[in-house]
């Protein structure tokens, strides 16, 4: 199957394209820095740490169906990840001739184009003349929307309506003006209801921000050639990465990897892929991959989807402008009821646990149709951890981190040491602001020794960090590869598995990756180790001297060096 | 004899040593340019100062004040050529320099390499000793712990030792007792504390800033004794100061403990210049636009107060000190044109530098760069060599840009139109995202046009940000150098002091604040002679809504005490700029102020008077052609140094200088100040 090369807009009379190369360009550059003005301000304004410090939000523009044409993504996994949103909204619930100017749509259904419930995104349209030109997206992480744990991570929820606050499309801001029921419906609903609130507040307020950016760029080219020159950059886009994809091999591409299991029925969850390239075109089917969990970490298709053309992007074309153009030869095959592609009412606010897997497959299958560009996989988890406490009038303290670990080698050089991979990319909280906002003490964040998987070029390495508790607090968390560590490749060893202790009185107990609301008192220490990334190439391939340089350094124990590099000599 | 006193600013930079002086008794001006010596940069500016002599007929003694801004501490923090440094943590936390804020820069990029943390991890140490959160001592500094630390250091050969241990931001009791042990112990290695550079939380920024401190101290010490052997007998009457980062100056004193506050010091100059030259004409509110060869650098004076950031990046790194705000986008002269696979026109990031250099320079280059493009186009006239003796070469730009021309089925003329739309157009969209991080809104800025290309663009750049007016300076290549003349001394301090808007006594407390403020720069400004004069004091408080993880500067102006008035105006002025910002404010929140600024600025010696324009040469002008959005056009070329004040300039326009040219598109007026600065106004917005 063999698609058309997309057509350029062209004027009928002179077939000349309507938006010249230079006017494209230059839209671009405005429709680029219109988004990436929305984001600084939500950035700026933003009140949760899941939002300022994690950088958990995205903005974009979109073209009249939908379709997204410039993104300010901080984190891949929005990678086009309101385009199912907003096109399921037009398509089922508000059609375009419904919409006003100034007026504000809202959802962060996972049934209806959403990822997972705390991903709430709003939008409003770019009206000219009475006539509709673009439309502004902003999609926000808040901290909390309600549900059975705190961050809205309940472990073990086995249905989305304990997941939190579900807000199916609707129209929040007739005019511009918020309707008041919103903010009385869903503040009770949620734990931390003013840091919520504000953000999305700022997220509103970054629409007004990309509106009048948009204006600005209407008036001066006018709404006729500026809508065009979104089209071509949209066809510019479609047509680079079929050229792109042609360049590959034919044939079938395949990897498969686990899951530890969804924190309640603890059953390993295979997840397998074969990517058919042919001519220009890419399915990525997940046929074969398991089926939806009781527990939740399944991955709606919206998430599927935008970690598949994450994984695909940084494969294959890193530089390429991003817009829906470039997703167009990717068909994603996602089994329904399958865990890439649940059906109600199953939960999914791990829905990165898959997200990230989805990752790791993806690099490992392309990595045989393009050996040169080839990885070993990342440490392939959201390490979420929740701590919840009270706050002396009886109102919860919510502490939420994420914990990364390290890369997988690559067939120059190591992976790096603990650093954001994949799918996600965030900023740890600084310590000395949490130990001002959670009664806690940090005693220990350091790099894990030995945790990279042995190679010619080895893993990076996880993290070990050592919190004491000061108050009596619970701990929930979504870890995994636990049990199953992230491969090497070609010859190389497997990283190190994460890992979760309590030390209770002196004693340490160990907890599996996904627990929900487990008590601490007063004293306790909580051990968190996170995975390094697998190794590439067989370690007797490893020099001495890189040896010899992490035994100096201590990034790998004379035992260790001793087992993995028999090959060198160690004092 | 009449004694005269000179003021002289002296900008290094990577081919030139910028020297411009001035005679605070006559008001006389001297520009001289010599080479750079990158082996030794004090041979440069040695040779500079012997040229000044010599040409203005100096004796020691007559020249009173040296400002010198330089790029050796920024290049050797890029190239990694410090000094061998250690850190010093609390225990568990050797590794916070390396770890970092684990994000990484590029989303898709799988050969990523996270900067290199510039101190290893074998020359990271831990001492055991605990303070909280809330300032409180958990656990004392242990004494055993410190002496293996130190018997370590004493081994490890390293030349400067870097000490952060957390939450020294609030209480820097055990930071200052390890360090005084180290600088006890450790004889004539540097030691840098935290908490003598900054009182701010956030561990890793912090140790980030402290490290690149340490290193810097070796580097700085020595080429400051350099200096100052150099200037000989000459240093007894002549006061040397470096630019500081903050857009002040700094003694060497101060220089040798806080050398990270050079990390930004070269293109501050260029900034100062920018303040002056608003001064000047009375634009207080200007946007500086320094276009090179390879990127341009922008900046924003609001007020007369260059914009600081305490975001400052150097080579990967962060310095969290208050710095002035330089963005630097890739967009320069030699930018080169592209077309991608799909024949989509882009203009850089790859840039044709100096060598090959662009096509029309003869030298091999044979992409098309923005530089040929404004040849092709009539806005650098052929005949005209740059820089006074770089010919170029028409044929050859036209050759280069035919080949994006062709495959877009468009006219050499219209290609080299489109690449310069297309800069610019990224050059505007990168300006408005800076503009939007500080809540400014372009059209209240001038433009100020300064390096080699930043006068051919900017009309044209004004007019897609509906800014109404550039600024042309007289001598637009020794720009930066002039605004070193004017240079006063300048020290920030800072404390944090968390408050909320609605707790009670909250003017007090800031008061109190203010106060703990006023007692720490008094103590360290005890023995500096240039601050037992008048000063000036600015304040500023960092404030947020509740949660927020970034601050809005607001100045707030009071005498003797804060009342109530006085908290409820920083109050108010605190929502509006939120506002401007964010398009939204909460008016019924409280805030949080979270950081109190003081900025002490004293003037040294006498200032100059502005500068009287240039004597002008022979008038000189004729008639030819350019190429203006597809059209072409006969328009003025005319000689700069024949200017005079007052005079017009009929657009479309022209003008040549030995190292700059101006493009005057249709539509615009423009005149020759009495400053003999060249203003173009009422540009229409784009």
């Amino acid at each position: 199957m063999t698609t058309e090369l997309p057509t350029p807009v062209r004027d009928s009379a002179s077939g000349a394209p309507l938006a010249d190369p230079v006017t494209v360009e230059v839209v671009r550059y405005g429709l680029v820095a219109a988004a990436e003005q929305m984001a600084t301000s939500i950035e700026r304004s933003a009140r949760s740490q899941v939002i300022r410090e994690m950088l958990d939000y995205s903005t974009a523009l979109f073209d009249l169906q939908g379709g997204i044409v410039a993104q300010s993504t901080r984190i891949p996994v929005h990678l086009n990840s309101m385009t199912r949103a907003l096109q399921t909204m037009l398509r089922d619930h508000f059609p375009l001739d419904s919409w006003g100017e100034g007026d504000i749509y809202c959802t962060n259904d996972p049934y209806a184009g959403g990822q997972h419930l705390p991903d709430i995104m709003t939008f409003s349209l770019v009206v000219v003349d009475g006539e509709p030109v673009a439309i502004c997206g902003s999609l926000g992480h808040h901290l909390d929307v309600g549900g059975r744990g705190p961050g809205s991570y309940g472990a073990d929820a086995t249905e989305i309506y304990q997941e939190g606050f579900r807000i199916s499309p609707c129209l929040i801001a007739p005019g511009g003006e918020l309707n008041p029921l919103f903010f009385q419906l869903l503040g009770p609903n949620i734990r931390v209801p003013v840091k919520t609130l504000a953000d999305l507040q700022a997220q509103i307020a970054s629409l007004d921000i990309g509106r009048a950016e948009v204006l600005r760029l209407v008036d001066r080219y006018g709404a006729d050639l500026f809508m065009a020159a979104m089209t071509e950059l949209v066809n510019n886009s479609e047509q680079r990465m079929r050229q792109i994809i042609a360049s590959l091999p034919d044939g079938t591409f395949t990897a498969d990897d686990w899951v530890d299991g969804d924190g309640l029925d603890d059953e390993p969850v295979p997840v397998k892929v074969a990517i058919h390239k042919d001519g220009t075109d890419l399915v990525v089917d997940f046929s074969g991959t398991a089926e939806q969990t009781r527990g939740p970490i399944n991955a709606p298709l919206a998430a599927t989807e935008s970690s598949v053309y994450f994984a695909i992007l940084s494969m294959l074309a890193p530089d390429l402008s991003s817009n829906h153009g470039c997703y167009k030869p990717i068909k994603v095959i996602a089994p329904p009821g399958s865990v890439v592609n649940p059906v109600e009412p199953a939960p999914v606010v791990g829905r990165n646990v898959l997200t990230h897997r989805i990752t790791n497959v993806v690099h490992a299958a392309l990595g045989d149709a393009l050996p040169e560009r080839a990885v070993a996989a990342y440490y392939g988890n959201s390490n979420v951890y929740i701590l919840q406490a009270k706050e002396e009038d009886g109102t919860p303290n919510v502490l939420f981190e994420i914990e990364v670990g390290g890369w997988g080698g690559r067939p120059d050089r190591d992976g790096n040491e603990c650093l954001s991979a994949g799918i996600h990319n965030l900023m740890n909280n600084p310590i000395e602001l949490v130990e001002h906002e959670f009664p806690l003490r940090v005693m220990e964040y350091s790099l894990r020794a030995d945790s990279g998987g042995a190679g010619r070029h080895r893993g990076g390495m996880g993290i070990r960090r050592v919190l004491e508790l000061l108050e009596d607090s619970e701990f929930s968390s979504q870890f995994d590869r636990v049990k199953f560590p992230p491969p090497g490749r070609d010859g190389g060893e497997p990283g190190a598995t994460a890992r979760i202790s309590v030390i209770h009185d002196g004693v340490e107990t160990e907890l599996p990756g996904k627990v929900l609301a487990y008590r601490l008192t007063a004293g306790d220490r909580v051990v968190i180790e996170t995975q390094g990334g697998g190794g590439f190439g067989p370690p007797s391939q490893r020099s001495a001297q890189a040896v010899r340089h992490d035994l100096a350094e201590g990034r790998t124990t004379v035992g260790a060096a001793r087992s993995n590099y028999p090959h060198v000599e160690v004092k | 004899m009449t004694v005269s006193l000179w003021r002289v600013g002296i900008d290094i930079g990577g081919t030139f040593t910028d020297l411009v002086a001035g005679d605070t008794v006559t008001g006389e001006r001297l520009h001289l340019k010599v080479l750079t010596t990158p082996g030794n940069p004090a041979e440069g500016f040695l040779e500079a100062v012997n040229t000044l002599k010599q040409r203005a007929g100096l004796d020691a003694g007559e020249i009173g004040f040296i400002f010198h801004g330089t790029t050796l501490a920024t290049n050797a923090i890029i190239q990694r050529r410090v000094a061998p440094t250690a850190l010093v943590t609390t225990e568990g936390f050797r590794d916070i320099l390396e770890i970092g804020r684990h994000w990484r820069t590029d989303l898709y990029d799988l050969d990523l390499e996270r900067p290199d943390p510039l101190v290893g991890r074998t020359l990271r140490f831990e001492v055991a000793e605990r303070i909280g959160a809330d300032q409180e001592v958990i656990a004392g500094l242990d004494a055993a712990s410190v002496d293996s630390v130190i018997e370590q250091l004493q081994s490890s050969g390293v030349k400067a030792v870097a000490v952060v241990l957390l939450h020294s931001y609030g209480n820097p009791a055990h930071e200052q007792e390890l360090a005084e042990r180290l600088r006890a112990s450790l004889g004539d290695v540097y030691v840098s504390a935290s908490s003598e550079l900054t009182r701010e939380p956030r561990e890793f920024e912090r140790a980030s800033t402290t490290v690149l401190n340490a290193a810097l101290m070796p580097l700085i010490d020595d080429y400051l004794s350099k200096l100052e052997a150099a200037l000989g007998d000459d240093g007894e009457t002549t006061r040397l100061y470096l630019t500081h980062s903050n857009g002040g100056a700094l003694s060497p004193e101060a220089a040798r403990s806080r050398p990270v506050g050079l990390a930004q010091s070269g293109p501050v100059a260029g900034v100062h210049s920018c303040v002056r030259i608003g001064e000047a004409l009375g634009y207080p509110n200007v946007i500086g636009f320094d276009m090179g060869g390879t990127s341009a650098d922008i900046a924003l004076i609001e007020g007369g107060q260059p914009r600081l950031t305490n975001e400052l990046d150097v080579g990967g790194l962060p310095v969290r000190l208050p710095s002035v705000h330089v963005l630097s986008i890739g967009a320069g002269g030699g930018s080169v044109a592209w077309l991608d696979a799909v024949n989509a026109l882009r203009v850089g990031p790859d840039s044709a530098g100096a060598a090959p250099g662009p096509a029309c320079y003869g030298r091999g280059g044979d992409r098309p760069t923005v530089t040929d493009c404004n040849l092709i186009l009539g806005r650098l006239p052929a005949e005209h060599p740059l820089a006074g003796f770089l010919s170029l070469d028409l044929d050859a730009a036209k050759r280069a840009v035919r080949t994006i021309a062709e495959p877009l089925g468009l006219s050499v003329e219209e290609a080299a139109d489109g690449v310069i739309e297309v800069v610019n157009a990224g050059m505007e969209g990168a300006i408005r995202v800076v503009l939007r991080e500080h809540g400014n809104d372009p059209r209240d800025f001038a433009l100020v046009a300064f390096g080699g290309a930043g006068a051919l663009h900017a009309v044209e750049l004004a007019a897609r940000l509906a800014i109404g007016t550039v600024i042309v300076p007289q001598h637009p290549g020794t720009f930066s150098a002039q605004g070193l003349l004017a240079s006063d001394v300048r020290h920030d301090f800072g404390l944090s002091q968390p408050l909320r808007s609605d707790e009670p006594d909250a003017a007090a407390k800031l008061s109190e604040a203010f106060g703990e403020l006023e007692r720490i720069a008094a103590e360290q400004l005890a023995d500096d002679p240039d601050f037992a004069r008048d000063v000036t004091r600015e304040r500023r408080c960092e404030v947020r809504y509740l949660g927020q993880a970034y601050e809005v500067g607001v100045p707030i102006e009071f005498n003797g005490e804060v009342d109530q008035t006085v908290f409820d105006r920083l109050v108010a002025d605190f929502h509006d700029q939120h506002e401007r910002a964010y398009a939204f404010a909460n008016r019924d929140e409280p805030c949080e102020i979270r950081i109190q600024r003081l900025f002490v600025t004293a003037t040294v010696g006498e200032q100059l008077a502005a500068a009287d324009a240039d004597e002008v040469g022979e008038r000189s002008s004729r008639r030819d052609r350019v190429v203006y959005h597809g059209e072409e056009l006969d328009c003025l070329v005319v000689d700069r140094s024949g200017l005079r004040p007052g005079d017009e300039v009929v657009a479309p326009a022209v003008v040549l200088q030995e190292d700059a040219t101006t493009f005057i598109p249709p539509g615009v007026r423009a005149h020759v100040a009495a400053t003999g600065d060249l203003l173009i106004t009422d540009i229409p917005p784009a």
